[in-house]
């Protein structure tokens, strides 16, 4: 080849007539078609000329194919250097260029280059080239490079705009690839930078984990912030900051991470009352460049249906053993008292069905809810009597819900929802005291049971009413630490038929009453130089005309003092010593500083006027103060008939 | 580089110490309070120390209080129950470079020894 000045050009030259941004970016397109693409797939030519090829020459072929970057110039077969077609077009467009260049070889033109062509490898990857040909000096960055295939031992020459178009083509594909995965992982990723600010590239989830859109370069604690509680929220800030000591051992950091579970409240939705809470499991990595902590990369995952699982399971496996509790308990407690409880039961759901036969979405009356409310309170009473202890606290939480709808002027369609919740609570509950008895019946345990279906008028039989109170009286003991006897001449059978519920029921207030606010501490008790044993007796006295029940505890007595403080509290406006004494039994009342599960709702008391009012009786309490505390009932002994 | 184990538990000194076995670890010090970790940490200079937050005369945080007054640099690997998050933040702000939450496991040991190890040669501590 070294006297002719034939063009040879490779098959596999690709050369394109017109210089055409989108037709170059095809080409590129298919053949970078995948990241980490090298040289190798980078189009060129390999137009090797002789160097005694005439600058005329040169010309000509320039004019036939605009897009060839240059030509390779071989002495023999010895490369001798590159001519790309800026460089020779700066040549002859010189004063006198034709002239000196035309009729002369084209190797002359090299003389002006100071600078060795820049030779890459063909597995060079296109960023690497990209920097390589841009470390150049400034007047060559433009000029074309040379590909040097190993394999086939072949030079190419490839213009360096091809290079960027493929880089460029890259980058474009890398956001691409970078965006798919950001929509389809299942983790929340984003990524902070020293000032917290989120970077405009976030997973999808994201969005939908903090319900926004518009997170592109908002700053995380900001986002956070009315999400999380103050001190949560304060924890993850000052860990956020450690984040970007590059002092810190990156793994060893992670175990003080505060936000390894947290719960995010987020506001309500619709009709929705309460705020939602999603649980998040929050992880950071850091990113080092060189020494420094250049960004965090946050991984947040929604683990709200997780933890609600294990709630689940955890609640299914309470459920199963307060079942087992609850049949272990039914075993223990007198038929009796359960035919009552039952009883009970299902008189609080007649009331909720009533109020349901109202128009729908009419809310019930006002009044209707304080008699559900009473009903859940006496119920709430027995199952503490019956030690149903977790009856107890649902009932409990059951009468907050009414107590904040009793409080109520008037009600809302809103609370039509919490009265269907009490209802189902109560079925609920119902049903899983017969359930347990029909698991205890087929058992064979029956036989001692003999718990009969409910009848709305069903008296239970005179029985232990003493023995009920008794057990209440050193149940309490026990659970308030106030050892208390408990007196008492009285039989069960002494009672009068007719009032056996009644008196059931109001002395299990009154003995309840006694032990929560009535009876001191031992600690008290001693103090005040008092047996630091409590005493609570009972008396029945039976009268022409009626029944007359003594109740008396020896505890601190009516509190005047408070009695008159909470009346004026209230507004009310009494006048004599009995008005105030009367006052204990009204509703709303009660001087107990804190509610507990056993009493102090200021309910109670105005429950057994209530129940004595329709029973045609009526209660006066005595009391001095420090000293004791009694309470007659007065109980007629003709049929009353209570007024509507 | 030399090691110092700060703990008030023998036991966990022990459990450290035996599960220390990188060879750029030349010498091994105890100390079981504040008081004697400055005394060693003094005298021998090491780069490397495990520190316990809860201990009789003078606790961890004021052990590394008094380390970073003195100017002295060492990486320090937090090993104690961090319940407060509080006490976690003091130690960053007094020079602790890393954390192990007790009860750990010897894997889990090992591999935060290894990292201090880095850290204290990319600090410039010499093998």
């Amino acid at each position: 080849m070294s006297d002719t000045t034939t063009i040879q050009s490779e098959s596999t030259t690709k050369v394109l007539s017109h210089p055409n941004g989108k037709e170059l970016a095809g080409v590129i397109e298919n053949k970078v078609s995948r990241l980490y693409s090298t040289l190798e797939h980078l189009p060129g030519s390999a137009t090797n000329l002789s160097v005694d090829t005439t600058g005329e020459e040169l010309g000509r072929l320039f004019t036939q194919q605009p897009d060839l970057p240059g030509v390779i110039l071989f002495d023999e077969s010895r490369f001798t250097g590159v001519i790309s077609q800026a460089h020779y077009y700066k040549c002859i467009s010189r004063a006198f260029g034709r002239e000196i260049y035309h009729r002369r070889p084209s190797v002359i033109m090299l003389a002006e280059i100071t600078v060795e062509p820049l030779m890459l490898f063909s597995d060079c990857t296109i960023e690497s080239a990209v920097v390589q040909c841009l470390g150049r000096p400034a007047d060559f960055v433009y000029e074309p490079f040379l590909v040097h295939n190993r394999k086939s031992d072949q030079y190419r020459l490839c213009a360096f705009q091809m290079l960027l178009l493929a880089s460029s083509q890259l980058a474009a594909l890398r956001s691409q690839q970078m965006e798919q995965i950001l929509n389809s992982v299942t983790d929340g990723l984003l990524v902070i930078d020293k000032n917290f600010r989120i970077g405009g590239e976030y997973s999808k989830v994201v969005g939908k984990i903090f319900e926004r859109t518009d997170l592109g370069d908002a700053s995380l604690p900001e986002v956070l912030q009315p999400l999380l509680d103050a001190v949560t929220y304060e924890q993850l800030h000052d860990y956020l900051k450690i984040l970007f000591d590059p002092k810190l051992i990156d793994r060893l950091i992670k175990p003080i991470n505060p936000a390894k579970q947290i719960s995010a409240r987020f506001p309500s939705k619709g009709l929705q009352q309460e705020k939602r809470v999603k649980h998040f499991a929050v992880n950071f990595e850091r990113i080092r460049i060189q020494s420094e902590i250049s960004q965090v990369l946050v991984r947040i995952e929604d683990i709200t249906q997780r933890m609600d699982l294990a709630q689940e399971l955890e609640r299914q496996e309470a459920a199963a053993e307060e079942k087992l509790h609850l049949v272990m308990q039914i075993l223990q407690v007198e038929p009796d008292a359960l035919n009552r409880f039952l009883a009970r039961f299902d008189d609080a759901l007649s009331v909720i069905a009533k109020m349901f036969e109202f128009p729908e979405f009419t809310p019930p009356p006002s009044d209707t809810i304080h008699v559900l409310f009473r009903h859940v309170h006496t119920l709430k009473g027995e199952a503490a009597l019956l030690r149903f202890t977790s009856y107890e606290r649902t009932l409990h939480k059951l009468e907050d819900r009414l107590e904040k709808m009793r409080s109520k002027s008037q009600l809302e369609a809103d609370d039509l929802a919490s009265i269907g919740f009490c209802r189902e609570t109560l079925q609920t509950l119902v049903d899983q005291v017969r359930e347990a008895l029909d698991q205890l019946k087929s058992l064979g345990a029956g036989a001692r049971l003999q718990v009969q279906t409910p009848s709305p008028s069903g008296a239970p039989q005179a029985g232990n009413i003493i023995e009920t109170l008794s057990r209440l009286i050193s149940d309490l003991s026990a659970r308030l630490g106030k050892p208390t006897a408990f007196h008492t001449a009285v039989k069960s059978s002494d009672f009068p038929e007719q009032h056996t519920e009644v008196l059931h029921e109001i002395l299990i207030h009154l003995a309840r009453n006694s032990m929560v606010h009535g009876i001191e501490s031992i600690q008290e008790r001693t103090t005040r130089g008092k047996n630091p044993h409590g005493l609570i007796q009972l008396d029945l006295k039976s009268h022409p005309e009626f029944y007359e029940i003594v109740f008396q505890d020896d505890g601190r007595g009516l509190d005047y003092d408070k009695i008159r403080i909470r009346v004026a509290q209230l507004g009310w406006i009494l006048k004599s010593e009995d008005e105030l004494r009367s006052a204990i039994f009204e509703p709303g009342f009660s001087t107990a500083e804190k509610v507990t599960d056993l009493a102090g709702r200021g309910v109670g008391l105005d429950i057994i006027r209530h129940i004595l009012q329709k029973a045609g009786g009526r209660i006066v309490p005595y009391s001095e103060p420090g000293v004791y505390c009694a309470f007659q009932i007065l109980l007629p002994k003709t049929p009353h008939s209570p007024s509507a | 580089m030399k090691l110092l184990i700060v703990d008030d538990s023998l036991i966990v000194r022990n459990a450290i110490e035996r599960n220390v076995s990188h060879a750029e670890i030349s010498e091994i010090f105890q100390a079981e309070n504040g008081v004697a970790a400055l005394q060693i940490f003094f005298e021998q200079q090491p780069e490397l120390v495990t520190m316990d937050l809860t201990m009789p005369h003078l606790d961890g945080v004021a052990c590394l209080r008094e380390i970073q007054n003195s100017g002295a640099t060492a990486s320090i690997l937090v090993i104690s129950a961090i319940n407060s998050h509080r006490t976690a933040m003091e130690a960053v702000a007094r020079g602790a470079c890393g954390f192990l939450v007790k009860p750990f496991t010897g894997p889990e040991l090992v591999e935060a020894l290894n990292d201090l190890i880095l850290h204290a040669r990319e600090n410039g501590a010499r093998p």
